[in-house]
């Protein structure tokens, strides 16, 4: 597939709500996030599901648009059911909720196929935005992860020929991204619309997924018995 | 000896006294010759007088071969290892004892000899001198106590060794290997020690002598004699030779003097020295690795700590945020209740952040440099995200992922949250930037801003958290400096320097002594 097809996801229809599906151990937190996510109106939680396995035997059926992922799940944890949701639902966007702000575990996560990530301790407000912005084609990146993603593909130089790489104007973007810019800034600076800065980051994840699909899902199958902690 | 053979003493007399006897049976043939003359009164008397000569020889004749078979017996008796016959020594000089040559039972061309002996020099006093003198025929060489003292080649010249330097009351062992080209064969020694009392200490070789069994290799270094060995054999009678020796002056025998690293003293220093290294490096080494389980123990104990904060506070804190959140969301607009539940999601999303804090300090997980940077940069950016000033990371690409300590970590992060609120409080400025970067031996962390700046040395001690940043860079080996001045903007740098993990171990090891406390990561965290 090309990065392409992934980004033309059209614009949220004003008369039907976006498809949630919601994906957490703790029935605590489920009730509430899915109380929460039905209280704004232009997003509906249909599929709430307890672990990762429940995840990806009901998710293909139930046909989200945006899933929202908790991390840290026993037996299976939210980096590899994102990574084998991916290969289930390629078009799906997948947001990870997090409880601590650990640029590694996120960007493992972003890495294995995530579109963005949000604190769990997220006021309800940015929760809304934040997933609007992943909707309509948004890709948040903090400095932290922009830095660790220039990294990534400077470690992991192209092997093949058609392996995606970064191109000049990308790299800019992730660099200044990384060095605390926002990206109005950025596009300021680089004389270009802030829409632009946005697609080029989307690019970037794209290529990032494309480049670590394969190479992903088989590391979080070998590393099942120790999913990552705290 | 080849040029001079002696023939045996008890052979010619033996034949001597064979010849004597045998003149004795002519006599009855004599007689038998007269007896044939006739009978008469006068030959009655003569009967008589025939009986009783025969009588007379017969008992000579067995007298004779009595004594013949005495004496064959003697001279074999003699011939199979007696000595005293033999005995008559050779002076080996003026003032010299009587040595005798001696050798092993069997004489045998081309072949060695060994003999040995123990010497126990009395304790008379001091060695005054001490001097022995040794000839062999054909060859011999000399040891004592396992030292070569010298060789000989030829049987004409007796060799004298001065032992005075080396000879010492008590025992001593002489050992001689003399060689025997053909014929016969001898060895001869004498030894002579006068003391400062007066009193001479004499020996030579005689039948108290040893000679060594052909199997015995280590013969010259034995304490005692072997089991297969035999006692010496005087030869002096065989070997009657003519013995005009000249005497040579062997040059006086000196101790030996070693060299100092292979006296008996260095070596035991030496080698108490290396046992105690030896000990003191597996002592040091049990420690190490019982050190390193500790650290690992520990490691394993904070990672446990900081899931179990995090499963269990961690998640119900957020829920308690979620849950609150989610109460405000069902209260209608207006109602009293909304104002204090605002305020209690807000202090428990506060709280949680500040447990985030402590998970990230607990959690061994994160001991590295890789995980503290990433946490200042997010620090940094979270700490003026409402604010004016704009934060800008350069953190240098290819940082060593190396491990940190909990201290430098708590250390660092505290000593740049205090920077950071310097600049927001005071700077005015417009950019903070946060600079990262590290080489072989440290870690540096700049912090500048483009505020108003101020003279550092017009701040008080103590203001501003300055002498702060300080104590913490030096509770962690680091370094700390301001360079500001007003209108020019402020910088703060922090140097920390990355230590080696063996290294480290090592120091901390000895710097503790006995103590067993594991390490600095034993501390309990404090961050806040």
């Amino acid at each position: 597939m090309t990065p392409t097809k992934h980004i033309a996801i059209p614009p949220p229809p004003v008369d039907r709500p976006l498809r949630v599906a919601l994906v957490d151990d703790k029935a605590g937190f489920r009730a509430s996030w899915s109380a929460l996510i039905q209280s704004f109106p232009e997003f509906n939680c249909v599929c709430v599901c307890s672990s990762g396995a429940e995840a990806l035997a009901r998710l293909p059926e139930a046909r989200p648009e945006v899933v929202l992922m908790d991390i840290l799940m026993p037996l299976m944890s939210g980096i590899e059911c994102t990574a084998r949701l991916r290969q289930l639902l390629p078009k799906v966007r997948i947001v990870m909720l997090t409880e601590v702000d650990d640029d590694e575990m996120v960007f493992l996560a972003l890495e294995a196929g995530a579109d963005g990530y949000l604190l769990k301790r997220i006021k309800p407000d940015d929760l809304r935005t934040g997933l609007r912005e992943v909707v309509s084609g948004g890709a948040p990146m903090s400095s932290g992860i922009a830095r660790r993603v220039v990294e990534f593909f400077r470690r992991h130089p192209r092997s093949r020929p058609d392996d995606l790489h970064l191109t000049p104007r990308e790299e800019e973007v992730l660099l200044l991204l990384s060095q605390g810019y926002s990206n109005k800034e950025i596009a300021d600076r680089l004389n270009m619309g802030i829409e632009t800065v946005r697609s080029h980051l989307k690019n970037v994840y794209e290529k990032m997924h494309v480049r670590s699909r394969a190479e992903a899902v088989a590391r979080y199958v070998v590393r099942q018995s120790s999913s990552p902690s705290a | 000896m080849v040029d001079c053979p002696a023939a045996g003493l008890a052979l010619q007399m033996g034949s001597d006294k064979v010849h004597d006897v045998k003149v004795l049976p002519s006599r009855p043939a004599h007689d038998g010759r007269r007896a044939g003359g006739p009978p008469d009164e006068g030959a009655v008397r003569g009967c008589q007088r025939r009986w009783l000569v025969s009588r007379w020889i017969k008992t000579g004749v067995c007298l004779a071969f009595v004594l013949v078979g005495m004496l064959c017996l003697r001279s074999f008796a003699q011939d199979s290892g007696g000595q005293v016959r033999d005995r008559s020594g050779v002076s080996l000089g003026e003032g010299w004892p009587v040595a005798h040559w001696i050798w092993e039972a069997q004489v045998r061309d081309k072949h060695p000899c060994r003999v040995w002996r123990v010497v126990e020099i009395p304790q008379w006093g001091r060695v005054k001198s001490a001097q022995v003198r040794i000839t062999a025929d054909n060859a011999y060489q000399l040891w004592l106590d396992e030292r070569l003292l010298g060789q000989g080649v030829n049987y004409r010249f007796i060799t004298t060794y001065d032992l005075t330097a080396i000879l010492k009351s008590g025992r001593h062992v002489l050992a001689v290997q003399a060689f025997n080209e053909a014929y016969n064969a001898g060895v001869i020694l004498a030894l002579r020690v006068h003391f400062d009392s007066g009193k001479v200490f004499e020996l030579v070789t005689d039948e108290t002598w040893w000679t060594v069994s052909d199997q015995d290799q280590k013969w010259i270094a034995a304490r005692a004699p072997g089991r297969q060995w035999r006692p010496a054999v005087i030869v002096d009678e065989k070997h009657r030779i003519e013995f005009f020796p000249r005497v040579l002056e062997a040059p006086p025998i000196l101790p030996v003097v070693l060299p100092f690293w292979q006296t008996f003293w260095f070596q035991m220093v030496m080698l108490t020295l290396g046992s105690f290294v030896t000990l003191l490096c597996l002592w040091l080494g049990v420690r190490l690795a019982a050190q390193r389980q500790s650290y690992q123990l520990l490691a394993q104990e904070r990672e446990r700590i900081a899931r179990d904060i995090h499963d269990d506070f961690g998640a119900r804190l957020t829920h308690l945020v979620l849950r609150g959140e989610v109460a405000l969301m069902q209260l209608p607009a207006g109602s009293g209740a909304r104002v204090p539940l605002v305020e209690l999601s807000d202090a428990a999303r506060r709280l949680r952040g500040a447990l985030d804090e402590v998970i990230w300090a607990v959690s061994s997980r994160r001991d590295t440099l890789a995980h503290t940077v990433s946490r200042l940069c997010n620090h940094a950016e979270s700490f003026f995200k409402d604010s004016a000033i704009r934060c800008r990371l350069d953190v240098a690409p290819g940082l060593p992922d190396c491990p940190l300590d909990l201290a430098i970590r708590r250390n660092l992060m505290a000593a740049t949250k205090e920077a950071l609120a310097n600049s927001l409080r005071y700077s005015q400025a417009r950019e903070v930037f946060v600079r990262m970067h590290a080489d072989k031996h440290a870690l540096i962390v700049v912090l500048e801003d483009d505020g108003v700046g101020f003279d550092p040395a017009s701040v008080g001690a103590g203001r501003n958290g300055l002498e702060n940043m300080a104590l913490r860079m030096q509770e962690v080996g680091g370094t700390f400096y301001v360079d500001s001045s007003p209108g020019q903007g402020c910088r703060v740098t922090f140097w920390i320097p990355l230590r080696r993990g063996i290294r480290k171990s090592i120091a901390g090891l000895i710097a503790r002594g006995s103590q067993d406390a594991p390490t600095n990561e034993s501390e309990p965290a404090k961050e806040t």
